[in-house]
């Protein structure tokens, strides 16, 4: 286990940077700590915007009724001006009859007016006049007005009936002595005259009422209209400005623990267990982040014993290994010693057994250097010694090293090394052992009669290098586990050969170079082991 | 976000203090302009008698308004400027050979106004200046309106004086 475990807490860059979030808003802060749920406050918060559009459309509909009223008494308004403009105009009608038959001086002063004229027609102007006064009382009631007049107008329209009844009263006196003598009725003509005077005054000064009152509403609505507009667009601004500001408030106090909760687990899977996230909310998102707390505490803990663990494995399987290893040596050379006869012959039986010891022994021995070799890579104390090399030149010694098992089973290898392989940068010494540990596999598991083929190529700056057998081949399922440490397949088991961690640390000698390796096998045809190293490496 | 409610507060406080204003003219700003309207349709008398007076036409007929109606007597009702400088024209008022100061009873002027609409009534007594003795007294009645913020006379009628009764 050597996982790079980064041991850093929040830095000061990121905490400047959470402070400018609107996360941090007090406001938004507020509102995660209110005791409720996500659900509720969610309910509030839509509860709240839908009040709000309630409220806005309350004032709209009480502006429209106020308008409405407004319209209403301007339309009655118009109709009493109406009227009243009619109403005046009956009135100067009479005044200008009048003039039609105006005295005293005026003839005076303009001289061309046809005197005689007013002889003549006197009479009958005096009855038109007579007429038209009699009706214009009529005309102030209710029935003929087509309306109630309000009290203010009432009291133009008494003064314009009882000057018109007095007119009309007035004129009938005239006509009767103009049937005798026209020209005696002179006092009675300078009242009728003032009497028409006054009556066109009342009536033109009821209509102005009107017409002012009439202007001033028209005014008044337009005013009106601009306060409506106003507190309308006002309420609407404002409400718009409330819904946003509780979404603002009431997504940041969900959005900010999230990204909290986000960033914090983001930092436990890159095995950062320093910090804890800062959630103040009282809700379900409060509840998560005090379980990410909880097993963000946990999961240091169990890092922390496995971490221990693997060193003590480690240390375990070296130390093992190279206790092993010094007996054992003495086993293989005393058995080897014993074997070759140099402390007297041996008979056969004897031969047999210190043969059976020294394979047993070498397997020993192997299944020990490569528990070693794994354990120090998979502790980071294997370093690779780069230095060019021949590529060719190793293959060759991995396929002469075989060779004489080869021979022994019956199988052949043949080596196809193409020109322009030159030298690479790599640890030679681990690249020979992933080609060895290949090429034994191939020998190992096929038949007399089958064949070994080893191909190196050189392409895109790599060196790829194949070792195809005619083996029995391997299974999907096993395809997918021979790479792994103490795997092997069905016929390495079989065979009761090899550690079963060859391929393990071809695998990871490979990778530590910066290059791939990978398996193609059919069963029953074979299988081809291919691994590919940068012709420069680096090493890893 | 500060930005955000900083501007929406303004054009929150913005929207409802437009709400809150009214043009309505208080009580006494309304006698005001009506004793202010009464004084200048009062004028109007003034400056008729003056034009009379100094056989002003022009000033005469800047008293009325353009599309004004007039009848001065049996036939006599005429309409627009034109018109009613002729008859003015002809009158003895505005001959050379007359020598009239026109003067009135102000006690007889009568006004009132409301809005931009009022009416006027008044005497005219002629003194003739050769012979010291009254030529003529008569008297109009007229409605008045503010057109262009001047008192203007749109319709006169002349009358036979009160004084005669």
């Amino acid at each position: 286990m050597s996982a790079n475990v980064p041991q850093q807490g929040p830095t000061a860059g990121a905490a400047t940077r959470r402070l400018l979030t609107p996360a941090d808003n007090p406001l938004v802060r507020a509102v995660g700590r209110i005791p409720a749920g996500v659900h509720a406050k969610l309910l509030v918060a839509f509860g709240g915007v839908a009040l709000l559009v309630v409220v806005l459309g309350a004032l709209g509909l009480r502006l429209l009724g106020q308008s409405n009223e407004r319209v209403d008494t301007l339309g009655t308004l118009q109709q009493r001006a109406f009227a009243y403009g009619k109403l005046r105009s009956d009135a100067l009608y009479v005044r200008t009859l009048w003039a039609q038959n105006v005295g005293g001086d005026y003839y005076t002063v303009f001289p061309d007016l046809n005197r005689e004229d007013f002889s003549a027609d006197g009479p009958v102007i005096d009855r038109l006049i007579k007429s038209a006064a009699t009706q214009i009382p009529a005309s102030t009631f209710p029935d003929n007005l087509g309306f109630v007049p309000p009290p203010e107008d009432e009291v133009f329209l008494k003064r314009i009936r009882s000057t018109g009844r007095e007119l009309s009263e007035v004129m009938r006196q005239i006509v009767d002595i103009d049937l005798v003598a026209p020209k005696r009725a002179t006092s009675l003509r300078y009242r009728a005259e003032l009497l028409t005077i006054d009556l066109s005054q009342h009536a033109t000064e009821l209509a102005n009422t009107t017409r002012k009152r009439t202007n001033a509403l028209i005014a008044e609505n337009a005013g009106a209209y601009t306060s409506s507009r106003n507190l309308l667009v006002g309420a609407a601004a404002g409400t718009i400005v409330l819904a946003l500001l509780l979404g603002f408030v009431l997504s940041w106090s969900l959005i900010g623990p999230i990204q909290r909760i986000d960033s914090r687990l983001a930092a436990i899977a890159s095995g950062n267990f320093s910090g804890h996230v800062d959630v103040t909310n009282r809700d379900e998102l409060g509840a998560l982040a005090a379980n990410v707390n909880r097993m963000n505490d946990e999961l240091q803990r169990l890092y922390r014993e496995l971490e221990t663990a693997s060193r003590h494995k480690s240390e375990f399987l070296a130390n093992m290994s190279h206790e092993l290893r010094t007996p054992l040596n003495a086993i293989i050379g005393f058995s080897q010693v014993l074997r070759d006869g140099l402390f007297g012959e041996v008979n056969a039986k004897q031969e047999e057994y210190l043969e059976d010891i020294l394979t047993s022994g070498h397997h020993l021995l192997a299944l020990i250097n490569d528990v070693l070799d794994l354990s120090k890579v998979e502790a980071g104390q294997v370093q690779l010694e780069l230095a060019p090399f021949s590529i060719e030149d190793a293959l060759e010694r991995g396929v002469s090293m075989v060779r004489e098992q080869a021979t022994r089973n019956g199988v052949q290898v043949t080596l196809h090394a193409n020109d322009g392989l030159h030298v690479v940068t790599g640890d030679e010494r681990r690249v020979r052992q992933v080609i060895f540990n290949l090429l034994s596999n191939a020998v190992k598991f096929t038949s007399a009669g089958g064949s070994v083929d080893v191909t190196a190529t050189r392409a895109n700056g790599e060196v790829r290098v194949s070792v195809a057998d005619t083996g029995p081949g391997i299974t999907e399922d096993d395809l997918g586990r021979i790479f792994e440490e103490f795997q092997q397949t069905e016929a390495g088991a079989r065979q009761h050969e090899g550690t079963g961690l060859g391929l393990a640390l071809s695998k990871r000698f490979v990778e530590m170079h910066g290059g791939r390796i990978w398996c193609d096998s059919e069963v029953g045809k074979g299988s081809t082991f291919v691994f590919t190293i940068p012709a420069a490496a680096v090493g890893r | 976000m500060r930005t955000l409610i900083g501007g929406a507060l303004v054009l929150l406080t913005l929207a409802l203090s437009a709400c809150g204003g009214s043009d309505s003219n208080s009580a006494s700003d309304e006698a005001l302009q009506r004793d202010s309207d009464l004084y200048a349709i009062s004028q109007i008398e003034k400056s008729f008698h003056e034009a009379i007076t100094k056989r002003d036409i022009d000033e005469m007929m800047s008293l009325y308004a353009p599309n004004a109606t007039a009848t001065f007597g049996p036939g006599k009702t005429v309409s627009g400027r034109e018109q009613i400088r002729q008859v003015w024209l002809k009158s003895d008022a505005f001959k050379r050979t007359t020598n009239w100061l026109s003067d009135h009873p102000a006690y007889k002027l009568k006004a009132t106004v409301n809005g931009d609409r009022g009416t006027l009534r008044f005497e005219c007594h002629f003194v003739d200046l050769l012979t010291h003795k009254i030529a003529a007294v008569t008297g109009g009645s007229t409605d008045v309106a503010r057109i262009d913020d001047r008192w203007l006379i749109t319709n006169f009628v002349g009358s036979t004086a009160e004084l005669k009764r």
